[in-house]
């Protein structure tokens, strides 16, 4: 097998014992790697109803055919496990060092399973694992922890951990790499830390088994300076993803006040331009062309590395216009090892249940302080409140009642990113489906619906472009796995992926191959959803209530007046079923499922859940 | 006419401000805008109080027209 390494380092904590399985050539080309490995691995492993902060759940991490080569971007490495926060398969991908070295050490897949009967953590060196205790780094942020082990083994060694947030379980807790990476928004950090491991250390030898490695070498290396060109002449990363803020505020599309509102009048202060200009450091992931993070100095004089999603959802959603005070909740957010965007959301929400009479507490939109406060106090899970926010926003709307659901902004548990669809339908749409809850690197249509098509359209184009959209990433950038801005951003050609891959592999793959793997793991997502959620309907793929609600409309500017509709919203739910060949509930039919050679899957899911002919 | 344009990210770089008005002969379109601005032949995403405009769209005086790079997401 070229491309693949076939090995699978499979670690058990309880026994502090390891082995190593293989997969087959026949599992490699039908799940590529990333997402699609994890996933079905996954599915097989995991009996339906695990408690996921529990033993029994598993934490993978994995990469792909082309992970570790050097080519734009292709730094990434997938974290996966049953989710916390959405009770369904969730994953993240960030940039880390472990994707090369995990590869050199022999390996695509890390499967961690049972848990440590104390803190610590695992080193892995090529076919060598060892256990560690954490004592050192237990009860420290993640700058601490990534610091103490950067100094132990090197600051080109593969380090993964989590912070407070990750150890005290915090539902959306991520794992962080490099200082400023971060990944596994649906609370991958907290399954880690529920099995008392601080961090995974990774350092290989050996070579990456390419099909081609001449041809590989000679062409990333060269695209590695030619994509690096393109961003330099676009100029690109002089304000990277928060330049996207401006136009939000344009679009009437930026998170405010709990998304209650679309639009503010002070938000330039937290522009692109801004924080371009307040720029200390610049930093990148592993092979990166193009770097997006962007370090500001925060109100405590910390290095704040930020992106759009966190100046959306901790400045303007909390109504929060300092620049060094939002750096500084985004920098506790790392240091923590939390989301900022379901710390931003559950932060926002709790505000506004006190604005909204549905609970009573001292904490106002706009109060930086308090928000830091509190943002410690989840972290730690300290007190009612630290637990409260800690749970997120929808747990939290279910324990204060008073119908405060409709607007804890999330779908199916994992809140939305900073992309206010209140009337955005399209985008809506893609929160709603998406296969992970509410994420947007699933796909992200809103300069389709504006360029393309009318804003508060409903038609099939719009489903048919976030069925598109989903096949493309879940295939090529969460399989791969691997970085998709030199795609949109700079306009580097789709068809350079399945080239990359054929390179690697040896295969002939067509960009067609790799959109029906998409729909493979699509259809194979939805079956895990619908395995934990059998009575699941299609209310489970609603965006926020609050977005049909006429009264949450704006008073306003261009949207004034305008919100989602419910039988509209059903019409374009319809398209996308129909596209896909699920249900109208939105479970996958059984043909539709062997269609994408997912029968056993089907069978499987039928004795758990009802399953169309279809 | 006189319209009002918003420039986004890297266009704003690349025209050197980022809010200005801009004379334009009168009768001219969205595509007149962009090709006096330079950025005819990048990937665009054109729009006027919130909903999205296309090339051939005429203008008004007075209007405000924002011009961002395509992005995806962030």
């Amino acid at each position: 097998m070229k491309g693949w390494t076939g090995n699978i380092l499979r670690i058990n904590l309880t026994d502090k014992t390891f082995k190593i399985d293989h997969f087959t050539e026949e599992f490699a080309q039908k799940w590529i790697g990333g997402r699609g490995f994890a996933l079905k691995i996954l599915w097989d492993e995991l009996k339906p109803g695990i408690d996921p902060l529990g033993p029994d759940n598993k934490l993978l991490v994995v990469q792909g055919p082309i992970s570790g080569v050097p080519m734009p971007n292709s730094g990434k490495t997938i974290v996966a496990a049953k989710s916390p926060l959405t009770g369904t398969y969730g994953d993240g991908n960030l940039g880390t060092h472990v994707t090369i070295q995990m590869r050199k050490a022999g390996y695509d897949i890390l499967i961690f399973e049972g848990k440590l009967a104390s803190p610590g953590y695992v080193y892995i060196q090529d076919d060598k694992v060892e256990f560690f205790p954490a004592n050192e780094i237990w009860g420290k942020g993640s700058y601490d922890a990534q610091a103490w082990l950067e100094t132990k083994y090197g600051k080109t060694a593969g380090i993964l951990s989590i912070g407070q947030g990750g150890e005290n379980q915090v539902l959306y807790a991520i794992i962080r790499s490099m200082e400023g990476r971060a990944g596994g928004r649906p609370g991958i950090g907290a399954v880690m830390g529920s099995k008392n491991l601080k961090a995974i250390v990774v350092k290989g030898t050996k070579e990456i088994p390419l099909a081609d490695p001449k041809a590989m070498k000679e062409r990333g290396v060269g695209d590695l300076k030619k994509v690096g060109a393109m961003d330099k002449s676009s100029k690109w990363s002089v304000q990277g993803t928060n330049a996207v803020l401006s136009w939000c505020n344009e679009m009437w599309a930026l998170p405010v006040r709990n998304m209650r509102f679309s639009h503010h009048e002070e938000a330039w202060k937290l522009d692109g331009q801004r924080t371009s200009e307040a720029r200390v450091a610049t930093y990148g992931c592993p092979h990166c062309t193009m770097r997006c993070g962007i370090a500001i100095r925060d109100k405590e004089g910390h290095e704040s590395e930020i992106d759009y999603e966190n100046v959306g959802m901790l400045g303007p959603n909390l109504e929060i216009f300092d620049l060094k005070q939002m750096a500084s909740l985004n920098y506790m957010c790392d240091d923590f090892g939390v989301d900022t965007i379901s710390a931003g959301s559950a932060l926002s929400f709790y505000a506004d249940a006190i604005d909204q009479g549905a609970t009573k507490g001292d904490f106002k939109f706009g109060d930086a302080e308090r928000a830091k406060e509190l943002l410690r106090m989840a972290a730690l899970r300290e007190g009612v409140v630290g637990n409260l926010l800690a749970d997120g926003s929808l747990r939290m709307a279910r324990k204060f009642g008073h119908d405060s659901e409709a607007y804890a902004i999330q779908c199916k548990g994992l809140d939305l990113s900073a992309y206010n669809c209140k009337y955005v339908p399209g985008q809506a749409l893609a929160f709603g489906t998406s296969g992970i809850g509410a994420h947007h690197k699933e796909a992200w249509i809103i300069t389709y619906e504006l360029k393309h098509s009318e804003r508060g359209a409903y038609g099939r184009d719009k489903a048919q472009k976030v069925v598109d959209l989903q096949r493309i990433r879940s295939s090529i950038f969460e399989s791969l796995p691997i970085c998709r801005f030199p795609w949109i951003e700079l306009g580097w050609d789709l068809k350079n992926y399945p080239e990359y891959f054929n390179l690697a592999t040896g295969s002939n793959w067509t960009l067609e191959d790799f959109t029906n793997t998409g729909d493979r793991i699509y259809s194979l997502l939805r079956a895990f959803w619908v395995r934990e959620n059998p009575k699941t309907d299609r209310t489970a793929d609603y965006p926020p209530r609050i977005y049909f609600d006429p009264a949450n409309a704006e008073k306003e500017g261009p949207t004034a007046g305008k919100h989602l509709e419910y039988d509209k919203y059903d019409a374009l739910l319809d398209h996308y079923y129909d596209i896909r060949g699920w249900d109208k509930r939105g479970v996958p039919t059984r043909k539709s499922m062997e269609k994408l050679g997912l029968a056993e899957e089907a069978e499987q899911l039928s004795k758990l859940a009802e399953v169309a002919p279809g | 006419m006189r319209i009002q344009v918003k420039l986004i990210g890297q266009f704003s770089l690349k025209c050197g401000f980022t809010e200005k008005d801009v004379e334009l002969p009168d009768a001219s379109t969205v595509a007149d805008a962009l090709k006096k601005l330079g950025l005819k032949d990048l990937p665009y995403v054109a729009s006027i109080g919130g909903h999205g405009v296309k090339d051939e769209a005429p203008l008004k005086d007075g209007e405000r027209l924002v011009v961002s790079p395509v992005f995806s997401g962030g």
